[in-house]
């Protein structure tokens, strides 16, 4: 008569099949002692481990073995003569890989088996992943029967402490990895700070008029906004070298290379200085790079070009528009009154891209163009800011070596001349011949001479020929600005239209 | 003149609750530092999953009939303290008679908490699977959290072991892995099992 006995947990289910070898008749609990066969059923699994003592053994061994590796984190080779039958693995901290290779005597049930048994030794073994409850159901199912007396008393629980030398070795290794994981750390570490560090911009040295000026651009000891005063290797460059890079530092209301001393900036006012980084932090990075400015006007004009309908209005409407790095048209702002009332009929609002929501779409950077529709059909694409020459990386502030005139008295005399005597030689010219607004700084010295002149924009600089300026200035025509002159001079924007209409305005408004 | 009243010679001997345990072969008879630590994190572990966890250890020591070596509050925090990883570590060593003790404790308190101890490993399990995070779930975010709060209170900041887990993830995999650690305490032989695991290769 077989005696069966089952361990049952919520995982996993043991069943023993076997006989017992004592003839005591009335056992209410026979001592089960040959095991004729062992199932394991484990959740998930549609097939039980089957096999003999070999299998149970095995198994009862591996289990025990991998139990006390779980729990302490030593991994000890499990001794024998033979390679075990069951397997377990650890496949990460939660997950356990437990494999079972088919047991020599099921295979013997098969006859053809036999034939080529070879073979059929080497079939793939069975591979069940245990997560870690399931793997304590199948050790607590084993430790049951470790418990049962009445179930092969010949099998009991062995427990005893792994030896040193199977940790030896590893905590060398341990140890000798620590110098090399600090030396790979430190390096990480280096990189993420020089992640950090920001690159030092490079500039064109510009010319300075006063050497007076060269040495008074002193290390500041106040560190500059923003950056951090012991990594940041730009303040502590700009002292040690006295470089060009150096002596740039100051009238450009760049954020990056202000140190708000007030010494080595031309720009009489501290406070004002401040607010020019304020603002040029607050406002949105701006495209300034020429080509990068051209290459967007040529496809903005494209595209508002293709999308433009037959003008319904009688004036000229004037927008500003942002253009992201990929011409997308970020915003619009109309300019003038027949603009904000005639928006409509301008391809503009179907063609402003709309960001996605949560997206920052005015960090980004932008170009900001001139964009008019006229009533005629034509329209006209020009930069906000007129063209930009490299050397002036921004009009207001480029280096002025003469003295300016500041008195509003004496520019509101000094305009109507210089209107007077350009409009008076370009009415001598042909009619204009170029299509889009010439924009022109102009220096006139305290009696209303033109003493010098700079090209604000492409067109200005192209279309120099039909203008009057190059023939009206005393100095040697130049976009560069002229340093020879002491004299307080004043200046002035002047904008020649293809309309014929001359504009004449103080530089720094009224 | 003796310390030990001749009247009462078991007393002195070895509490029943820990005589199952069998010393190792360790040398100088005290706990290895790998055994001290973990007993305390096991033990970190149970007060998280156990708002009254600490009363709890007390009481245990008591029913168990281990006040002969847990006295009172000050000297369970005096031999948990052997932990070299605590703020006020202690120099004193951990005699493998309070190890025991401490060992016998934390399981008969794990064995109450069973159902929980399941539970919370089966859906850290199922939420991992999800990919979604522990806090999903109150009770084991609760556990998780109270964890790092019990860890951080009282682990020495400055010990490169202890720097090791400055992150809420990897106090989280730490809490994880003691829950998986509580799970097999639970066991017919989990005691025995842990006992035998704290001394796996510092034996001869």
């Amino acid at each position: 008569m077989t005696i069966q006995r089952q361990y049952s947990l919520p995982n996993c289910t043991l069943i023993l099949e076997g006989l017992s070898t004592t003839s005591a008749p009335v056992d209410a609990r026979p001592l089960l002692s040959i095991l004729i066969n062992a199932e394991c059923h484990l959740a998930g699994q549609a097939a039980p481990l089957m096999g003999g003592r070999d299998f149970f053994e095995n198994l009862v061994n591996a289990v025990n073995h991998y139990a006390q590796e779980f729990l302490s984190g030593v991994h000890v080779p499990i001794a024998g003569d033979r390679p075990s039958l069951v397997k377990l693995q650890k496949i990460n901290p939660h997950l356990h890989r437990l494999t079972v290779q088919q047991p020599a005597d099921a295979i013997q049930d098969h006859t053809s088996a036999m034939e080529n048994g070879r073979r059929t030794n080497q079939a793939a073994p069975t591979e069940i992943d245990l997560t870690t409850v399931q793997l304590f159901d199948l050790v607590e199912a084993v430790d049951q029967f470790f418990a049962d007396t009445r179930t092969l008393g010949d099998l009991s629980l062995q427990l005893a402490p792994a030896s040193k030398r199977y940790t030896t070795r590893q905590e060398s290794i341990a140890k000798q990895a620590v110098p090399a994981a600090i030396g790979v750390s430190s390096l990480a570490l280096a990189a993420v700070a020089f992640f950090f560090i920001p690159v030092p911009p490079v500039r064109r040295p510009q010319p300075v008029a006063k050497p007076a000026s060269t040495t008074s651009v002193s290390p500041s000891p106040a560190p500059s906004p923003g950056t951090q005063p012991s990594s940041s290797p730009s303040p502590v460059s700009a002292s040690a070298t006295p470089s060009p890079i150096v002596v740039a530092v100051s009238p450009t209301p760049s954020p990056v290379a202000t140190s708000p001393s007030p010494a080595s900036s031309p720009i009489p006012s501290p406070r004002t200085d401040v607010n020019q980084i304020q603002t040029a932090l607050n406002t949105p990075i701006e495209i300034t790079d020429p080509t990068q400015v051209e290459a967007l006007q040529k496809q903005l004009y494209d595209k508002l070009d293709r999308a433009i309908q037959t003008p319904n209005f009688d004036q000229s409407l004037v927008y500003r528009v942002s253009v992201g790095k990929d011409a997308a048209i970020v915003n619009y702002k109309p300019a003038n009154a027949a603009a904000r009332d005639n928006a409509k009929q301008t391809p503009l609002p179907a063609l402003v891209y709309t960001p996605v929501a949560g997206s920052t779409a005015s960090s980004e950077p932008t170009a900001q163009f001139r964009v008019v529709f006229k009533p005629t059909g034509a329209l006209e694409v020009s930069p906000w800011h007129g063209y930009l020459t490299p050397s002036t990386p921004a009009p207001v502030a480029s280096p002025i070596s003469s003295p300016e005139i500041a008195d509003p008295a004496r520019l509101e005399s000094l305009t109507p001349k210089l209107y007077k005597q350009v409009v008076e030689s370009w009415n001598d010219k042909p009619a204009p011949t170029f299509r889009q607004d010439l924009v022109y700084r102009v220096k006139v010295n305290q009696v209303g001479a033109i003493v010098g002149y700079e090209a604000l924009n492409r067109p200005a600089t192209d279309s120099l020929k039909e203008i009057p300026l190059p023939g009206l200035t005393k100095a040697p025509s130049s976009t560069q600005p002229t340093t020879a002159k002491e004299e307080p001079v004043a200046l002035f924007k002047v904008v020649f239209k293809p309309s014929g209409v001359l504009e004449v305005s103080p530089w720094r408004g009224y | 003149m003796s310390v030990i009243p001749l009247t009462s010679p078991t007393v002195s001997s070895v509490p029943v609750a820990i005589e199952n345990l069998l010393d190792p072969p360790v040398p100088d008879g005290v706990c290895p530092r790998r055994a001290r630590q973990q007993i305390d994190l096991i033990l970190l572990a149970i007060e998280a999953l156990d708002l009254k966890g600490s009363e709890a250890i007390l009481s245990m020591a008591e029913e168990l009939d281990l006040k002969g070596i847990i006295k009172n509050r000050v000297s369970l925090w005096r031999i948990r303290s052997t932990n070299p990883l605590r703020r006020y570590s202690q120099r004193s060593p951990l005699t493998l008679t309070q190890a025991k003790a401490l060992v016998v404790i934390a399981c008969h308190l794990t064995r109450r908490l069973t159902v929980m101890i399941r539970e919370l490993l089966m859906v850290s399990h199922q939420l991992h699977e999800k990919q979604m995070p522990f806090d999903q779930h109150f009770r084991l975010s609760d556990y998780l959290e109270r964890f790092r709060a019990h860890f951080r209170s009282r682990m020495n900041p400055r010990r490169m072991a202890v720097v090791a887990y400055t992150s809420d993830d990897k106090l989280n995999e730490l809490a994880l892995s003691l829950l998986e650690q509580l799970l097999f305490c639970t066991g017919t032989n989990g005691m025995q099992r842990l006992w035998t695991s704290l001394f796996d290769g510092e034996v001869e």
